[in-house]
């Protein structure tokens, strides 16, 4: 079932030599210059800061970037991670679902998988190949996240640790992982690319608001919303404040769940096949457009 | 080498596959004809262990298409009628990657294979032509010292002399006792390499047989304006379905009569003379139209 992934996953990451550095080089860039540009500029005495919480606690602030803690700090670190860590979250998890889509049901709907397939390669190694790539990429991202943020952290405020900058690396690279597990399950059961990428971004969207749903209530009345949500997990690990690491564990299981269904609709599935009906996408949206909410 | 016993094939509620039986047996070359979208490619698919049977089952080399997949594809090369590649790697790496997950190959072969067929590996393959993208996947399988040859309308987009090298390569592997699984549609193709023909039309095989059985798939078709009436067409040995078109007389001919029948029409004071094989097409209007 899994012949040659490893010969496959070399042949991926050979692929994706330049495409991934540049989008991971640009990510971790973008972060760094934030923390950066935002340290030396925006919020640099305790004042700005207080000013800048007051300003967040605001249920629509809170429901675009995330929840605030309830405890009264007021350094860099802890609002520059309110802040960002979705904003850099849904990047890494768009790149995720575009390399595990390019290297499965693209490949597949041009025919190049076909081929691979007629080698001496098992059922599950293509795929296996495309999210073992996708994991390497996600340690890259979280290890490219976590120097990023030690050091320039480490320039704006003395006495920062590691380990908050490797929970804010690694739990990235968790979503990272996440979404790329949910593009392999969309990929199998799609049959078209484009297909598998709207139903991808979708349940993206419908994780990232089923947590704004849930952080807009500033009374955390409804937290248990939140926590079915990647994006809602990890901002609960409030990095440089309390620095939990239950929610990245939380976030890789919920990753592994949709690997798992997608390796198991691989087993089964012809090729050039979905499981879904082609169209399907265009009638849920027609569906949910002539909902009352819509 | 290969066994399919009863194989249907269904998407849906299409059938594209209806009951398939075929074999085809050690350094056997077998065509697969048939009009676009018989099944040609399903039943190749199922060989492959890529598409499931939904009844019957396939054999390659006495073992299961679909669960012994890994096991069987060390033995074959299979070359697909459009080969897409990878736009940024060159059709040298491309050869790697497959050799590399074969684990087998013959590089003497590959060079050679390379020269023969004109190809440049060192040129990316999003520069390549059709057809030199086909040679890509052609030199792979032909270097990969396979035991069966699965090719799958191999010679689309390839030119003339190319075509000639193709069906050397296959002599080649035929003399050498590989097995070769031959979807095609051009039939000079066929008659210079195949042994035996399965011809399927929607999902459905209606004849298999050697060569020899299918003459009447190889006849030409000749158009001739004499001065004279022709006298005598209808009783030459090889002339069948004789017409009067104007100024013209049309018959089919079988090609290993084609001397004897040009010297009896020469006779006549040929003025105008036009001689073509008959398209796919033609042949199944005339075989195997939905009526018959």
């Amino acid at each position: 079932m899994f012949k040659n992934t490893f010969k496959l996953t070399g042949f991926i990451l050979k692929r994706e030599k330049v495409n991934s550095t540049v989008w991971i080089a640009a990510l971790v860039g973008t972060n760094a210059l934030l923390v950066l540009l935002m340290g030396f500029s925006i919020l640099t005495d305790t004042a700005e800061r207080i000013e800048m919480l007051a300003m967040l606690e605001n249920p629509s602030l809170q429901a675009m970037i995330g929840p605030m803690h309830s405890m009264n700090t007021y350094d860099f670190g802890s609002i520059y991670t309110l802040f960002m860590l979705l904003m850099m979250a849904i990047p890494v998890a768009i790149m995720n679902i575009f390399h595990v889509i390019r290297h499965t049901r693209a490949d597949e709907e041009l025919g190049r998988y076909e081929v691979l397939r007629s080698l001496p390669s098992g059922r599950l190694s293509n795929i296996n190949a495309a999210m073992l790539s996708a994991l390497i990429l996600n340690v890259v991202i979280a290890a490219g996240f976590t120097i990023t943020m030690w050091l320039t952290m480490g320039v704006v405020e003395s006495g920062r640790g590691f380990m908050p900058a490797l929970l804010w690396g690694v739990s990235l690279g968790a979503v990272g992982f996440t979404f790329a597990a949910v593009a392999a399950l969309f990929s199998q059961l799609s049959a078209s690319s484009r297909g598998a990428m709207g139903f991808s971004f979708f349940v993206m969207a419908i994780f990232y608001f089923t947590r704004a749903g849930a952080d807009q209530d500033l009374s955390r009345e409804s937290e248990a919303l939140a926590l079915i949500s990647p994006f809602g997990l990890i901002s609960r690990s409030w990095i440089y404040v309390y620095n939990y690491w239950w929610p990245v564990l939380v976030v890789l299981g919920i990753g592994l769940v949709f690997a798992a269904f997608a390796y198991w609709v691989c087993s089964f599935r012809d090729i050039d096949q979905g499981v879904i009906p082609q169209g399907a996408a265009a009638q849920m949206v027609v569906c949910l457009c002539a909902l009352p909410l819509g | 080498m290969i066994e399919i016993n009863n194989v249907t094939k269904n998407f849906g509620s299409f059938t594209a596959l209806n009951d398939i039986n075929l074999k085809l047996a050690q350094g056997e070359v077998f065509a697969y004809i048939g009009p676009n979208g018989a099944g040609k490619s399903t039943t190749i698919r199922v060989l492959l262990g890529i598409l499931q049977a939904t009844k019957g089952q396939a054999k390659v080399f006495g073992m299961d298409a679909w669960k012994d997949a890994v096991e069987i594809h060390k033995r074959i090369a299979y070359v697909p009628g459009d080969v897409n590649l990878w736009p940024n790697l060159t059709g040298g790496e491309v050869i790697d990657l497959f050799v590399n997950l074969r684990g087998r190959h013959d590089n003497v072969l590959r060079q050679r294979l390379i020269k023969d067929f004109n190809l440049d590996p060192t040129k990316k393959c999003r520069t390549y032509s059709k057809g030199n993208r086909q040679k890509v996947a052609l030199v792979a399988a032909f270097a990969s010292g396979a035991d069966l040859f699965i090719l799958d309308e191999p010679t689309s987009g390839l030119d003339p002399l190319m075509e000639q090298v193709f069906q050397d390569c296959v002599l080649e592997q035929k003399n050498k006792g590989k097995g070769v699984f031959l979807s095609s549609h051009i039939m000079s193709e066929v008659e210079r390499l195949c042994d035996r023909v399965g011809i399927i039309r929607d999902g459905q095989i209606v004849q298999v047989g050697t060569l020899e059985e299918l003459r009447h798939l190889t006849r030409y078709v000749m158009k001739v304006a004499t001065e004279r009436a022709i006298e005598g067409l209808d009783s030459l040995p090889g002339v069948f379905d004789v017409a009067q078109d104007g100024d013209y007389t049309t018959f089919n001919i079988d090609t290993r009569q084609t001397g004897a029948i040009l010297h009896h029409v020469s006779q006549f004071g040929v003025k105008k003379m036009e001689s073509a094989p008959p398209s796919l097409e033609d042949l199944f209007m005339q075989h195997y139209s939905k009526a018959n």
